[in-house]
């Protein structure tokens, strides 16, 4: 026995070894920026180490991505360290998180000037003037679907809500961004008829997942017609998988448009390195590696779109004003929790 | 000196009370310290946000807005049902599993009762989606066959909704209840078959006198913890569900802290699953099989050889067939699926990216590491409760208390969400320089509470049990606690302990927990690189990292039961020891 204890004594030495040698040093010279994004982002497969390598080929510094489990993570995460935050710059936010963001009172003005004309938004948010967010990417929510397996596509969200025999998949808006971009939609097509459009759409619902993933899984499977997504999805899979039998449905009245920002915290002890990486994220360099690495348009203007990536006229956008969403958002997840219920 | 002491302490307490198991009692109290701590974290970074408005909060919360009432009976709907249907599911098959050990195929499927509780849940849905879907195999069955016949046949319904829910928390959970109850029918003393064999006993007396005895004290604590899994399940309940009409308390915790920031809000719904634990722990304790001790004596797990009913009918072969039949359906259908999906899908590539190992690395070491320490915990645990209780037939009003003070504390740790978890911690530990360096002690310390509950709940009934009988021989002999340790306890237990170590190793390889909470690119673990993997349209090489998730989960479940053999190894003093080594047997009792 005692043999035994003797053993789990090593062992208690041994993992702690193990799990602290699996942490790279990082060089204690260079100024070190530290950007709070969502997880996919810095994954591998995201735009997060090619950015990275490409600023720091520039800066003299090191970049450092930490992926956080979603957008809403990031800002639970600044909220939570207020002054003490060890985050430089967020990104990842969207348009809807924007005035929530802003009135936490933690983000520094960007600060950079000639903005609006480089970016090439659609018209709906043209007018791109906001002091605090520099948007760097956008894309619409769309309903994707497989040419091969739905026939009938509807041309508009009125014919999908009138439609009988089409199966959707969504995401639940209170967990996950898509899925509080469609609630969003049809709030700013229906405004207070919305849960009545809820309650027509609901049968064709054959599930509300937490997350875009298993929402996407659940279409890929089989199991739905068209699933949330955005329009660049098709593209991903032109692309990168050589498959064109997905498509979106393009809706006359206009998709909602997602609209994806970045800023600088004023607790930053690199202001000036994270101004100059707000200003990298609008450059040629930073916003090619978008398209194919986040699917999804880039924000500047000139830059051309890899082949397969959109070979169909941009719908109109629909974007709801900021703070509306920020002083409704309560009132509408209720609205939906109740429409959806019955 | 000890050795006397330890006597003496029996007979001054004239065999009422046992001596005060301070260690055990000291882990419960930390375990309430740590959830109280959590809460009370939450609620002062809540006072920086709004105003304070806890008791109020709890009337608005509860009668004026109906959605958390509505989430609240819809969960406990849901949690019931789930519950009396793996329990129903897994009593016959457990008998089954108990009679038919020697059969060639048994091995095979104990192994899938291992797997199933520890697959990831988004991944398991996806698996019973392959057999129940719109796609499934049995709607290409039903297409297949009515091809062939002049006449359609209906395709099944839409798999979504509560029953979707409810079959895939059988899938996890069925097979949890069968590695309790399995155990204990295999534990049953050699004689008491013999004895069945001579009365001629019919496989109806025998599960009454014999086989319901042996297992009926598990019963109720074992309804408890599904009850608790299935009332906490979020994703999943989400992902199957079909829409909010189907939901639970923590998707409403879950949006009270992310999107609202309402901390208070998610304090009271997380204290609201808290008093719903309490009543089911508390109607457990107080309910009179639990007060009964249990009379029975046990042996080591041995595959029982005389096993034998006098009279096999056609009937009763035809009932195990159709159980088998349940099970393959149920279980190893889904999971087959998945091998195959993944088996398919781009192997290559995720064995050949860094990441993989890297994580792979991460992974073990968080598995190993809770897994040892869960053991241990959850063995001090069981000693404190058998020194809970008296040597008397009834237990005191006070011991009851105790006792579930103990249980409560060990099983809250389920109902706690794991994002009011996480943000708590987070909350506390802002403070350090560097949260992301402590990130693997966190992910640990979450793994160590996620996995005591079922290590407790597999162990202690046994344990209890085992040191009772050992109880009179120890007086007898006045041997030191490192003998009777050796020589009574560890040939008993040796293979429960192995088993709570592969299966709480396994649960850490599969679990997503607060990692996704806490978790920069420095650190990833298998689970996280799936769900990255997923979240990125790559659902191909997500596939295959499922697989190969299972299948290092099935090594380390092998390496707990290699365990368990070592742990049992010695001769045995215990007063029914196996008359048969377990080794004869191909694959013991234990995989």
């Amino acid at each position: 026995m005692l043999k035994i204890l003797n053993k789990l004594r090593v062992l208690t030495f041994v993992i702690p070894t193990i799990l602290s040698l699996s942490y790279p040093a990082l060089s204690a010279d260079k100024p070190e920026l530290t950007v709070y994004t969502y997880d996919s982002f810095a994954s591998d497969w995201g735009p997060g180490p090619q950015i990275k390598n490409a600023f720091e080929a520039q800066c003299e510094c090191v970049l450092t991505f930490v992926g956080l489990d979603s957008s809403l993570g990031i800002l639970g995460r600044i909220r939570l360290e207020g002054q003490n935050s060890m985050a430089d710059v967020i990104l990842g936010l969207d348009t809807s998180q924007m005035t929530v963001a802003r009135n936490t009172e933690l983000l520094h003005p960007h600060g950079l000037n000639d903005m609006s004309d480089r970016l090439a938004l659609p018209e709906t948010a043209s007018n791109w003037s906001d002091q605090h967010f520099v948007p760097f990417d956008w894309g619409f929510f769309a309903f994707v679907y497989d040419e091969k397996a739905l026939s009938s596509v509807p041309q508009s969200m009125a014919d999908l809500i009138r439609a009988d025999d089409v199966k959707i998949v969504v995401q639940d808006p209170r967990t996950s961004t898509p899925g509080f971009g469609l609630m969003l939609w049809l709030k700013s097509l229906y405004g207070d008829d919305a849960p009545a459009q809820w309650q027509a759409l609901a049968p064709k619902i054959i599930t509300v997942t937490k997350g875009w993933s298993e929402a996407y899984g659940l279409f890929l499977d089989g199991e739905a017609d068209m699933v949330l997504s955005y329009t660049t999805s098709p593209a991903y899979h032109r692309i990168a998988e050589g498959q064109t039998q997905y498509n979106y449905a393009s809706f006359a009245e206009g998709h909602y448009m997602q609209v994806e920002v970045a800023a600088m915290l004023k607790s930053t002890d690199q202001p000036e390195l994270a101004q100059s990486f707000l200003a990298f994220l609008l450059s040629n360099e930073a916003q090619n590696i978008i398209p194919t690495t986040n699917w999804m348009y880039p924000a500047a203007a000139g830059i051309a779109l890899p082949d397969g990536f959109e070979d169909r006229a941009k719908p109109s956008g629909l974007l709801l004003a900021d703070d509306d969403i920020a002083n409704n958002q309560e009132a509408w997840l209720k609205e939906w929790v109740t429409a959806m219920s019955q | 000196m000890t050795q006397y002491n330890e006597i003496r302490s029996y007979h001054v307490n004239g065999g009422q009370f046992n001596r005060l198991p301070l260690t055990g009692i000291a882990i419960v109290i930390g375990l309430w310290g740590v959830l109280a701590i959590a809460l009370i974290a939450l609620l002062q970074a809540a006072t920086t946000f709004d105003q304070p408005r806890l008791f109020l909060g709890l009337y608005d919360i509860l009668i004026s807005d109906n959605r958390i009432a509505y989430a609240l009976q819809s969960a406990l709907i849901q949690a019931t049902l789930s519950t009396l249907c793996s329990v129903l599911i897994a009593i016959p098959l457990s008998l089954v599993m108990a009679r038919r050990y020697h059969w060639f195929g048994m091995p095979f499927l104990r192994i899938m009762t291992g797997l199933a509780f520890v697959i990831p849940t988004t991944v398991a849905a996806s698996g019973l989606l392959a057999v129940w879907g719109r796609q499934g195999v049995i709607n290409h069955l039903i297409a297949a066959v009515s091809a062939i016949l002049p006449f359609p046949i209906m395709e099944l319904p839409s798999f979504f909704g509560l029953k979707a829910v409810v079959l895939a928390h059988i899938f996890f959970n069925a097979p949890l209840i069968i590695r309790i109850l399995l155990p204990r029918l295999l534990s049953v003393p050699e004689t008491h078959w013999r004895l069945a064999r001579m009365t001629g006993m019919t496989a109806r007396d025998q599960f009454r006198f014999i086989e319901w005895p042996s297992i009926k004290a598990m019963i109720l604590p074992m309804m408890v913890l599904v009850f608790l899994f299935c009332f906490s399940s979020f994703a999943l309940v989400l992902m199957l569900g079909g829409g909010p009409a189907v939901t639970t308390l923590e998707v409403e915790i879950y949006s009270a802290i992310r999107i609202a920031y309402d901390f208070h809000l998610a304090v009271i719904l997380t204290l609201l699953q808290i008093a719903v634990a309490m009543i089911m722990l508390l109607i457990m304790v107080s309910h009179p099989i639990m007060r009964q001790a249990m009379p029975q004596s046990i042996s080591a797990i041995n595959p029982p050889s005389v096993y034998i009913l006098v009279s096999p009918s056609v009937s009763l072969k035809i009932f195990d067939f159709i159980q088998i039949g349940i099970l393959a359906i149920l279980l190893v259908l889904p999971i087959l699926a998945l091998i195959l999906r993944g088996i398919s899908s781009d192997m290559i590539s995720v064995l050949t990216a860094p990441s993989f190992w890297q994580a792979l690395v991460n992974s073990l070491s968080i598995a190993l590491a809770s897994a040892i320490c869960v053991t241990g915990l959850a063995v001090i645990l069981a000693e404190t409760r058998y020194r809970c209780e008296s040597n008397r037939h009834q237990l005191s009003r006070w011991q009851q208390m105790i006792i579930l003070f103990l249980e409560s504390g060990v099983m809250m740790t389920l109902v706690i969400p794991s994002i009011v978890m996480g943000t708590a911690m987070f909350i506390l530990l802002r403070h350090l320089s560097n949260v992301f360096v402590i990130a693997p002690y966190l992910v640990l310390f979450a793994n160590i509470l996620m996995g005591l509950p079922v290590s407790y709940r597999l162990i202690s009934g046994k344990w209890i049990i085992a040191r009772r009988q050992d109880h009179h021989i120890r007086l007898a002999y006045g041997i030191s606690r490192m003998t009777n340790l050796r020589f009574l306890i560890l040939p008993v237990m040796g293979r429960d302990i192995g088993l709570i170590f592969g299966m709480v190793a396994a649960m850490s390889m599969g679990d997503l927990g607060v990692i996704a909470l806490f978790s920069s690119s420095d650190f990833e673990t298998l689970p996280w690189l799936l769900y990255q993997q997923a979240g990125r349209y790559r659902t191909d090489e997500a596939a295959a990292t499922a697989v190969l998730l299972m299948a290092v989960t099935v090594l380390v479940f092998i390496m707990g039961y290699v365990i368990g053999r070592w742990l049992s190894s010695a001769p045995s003093l215990a007063p029914s020891s196996a008359p048969f080594p377990a080794s004869l047997t191909p694959f013991g009792a234990r995989d």
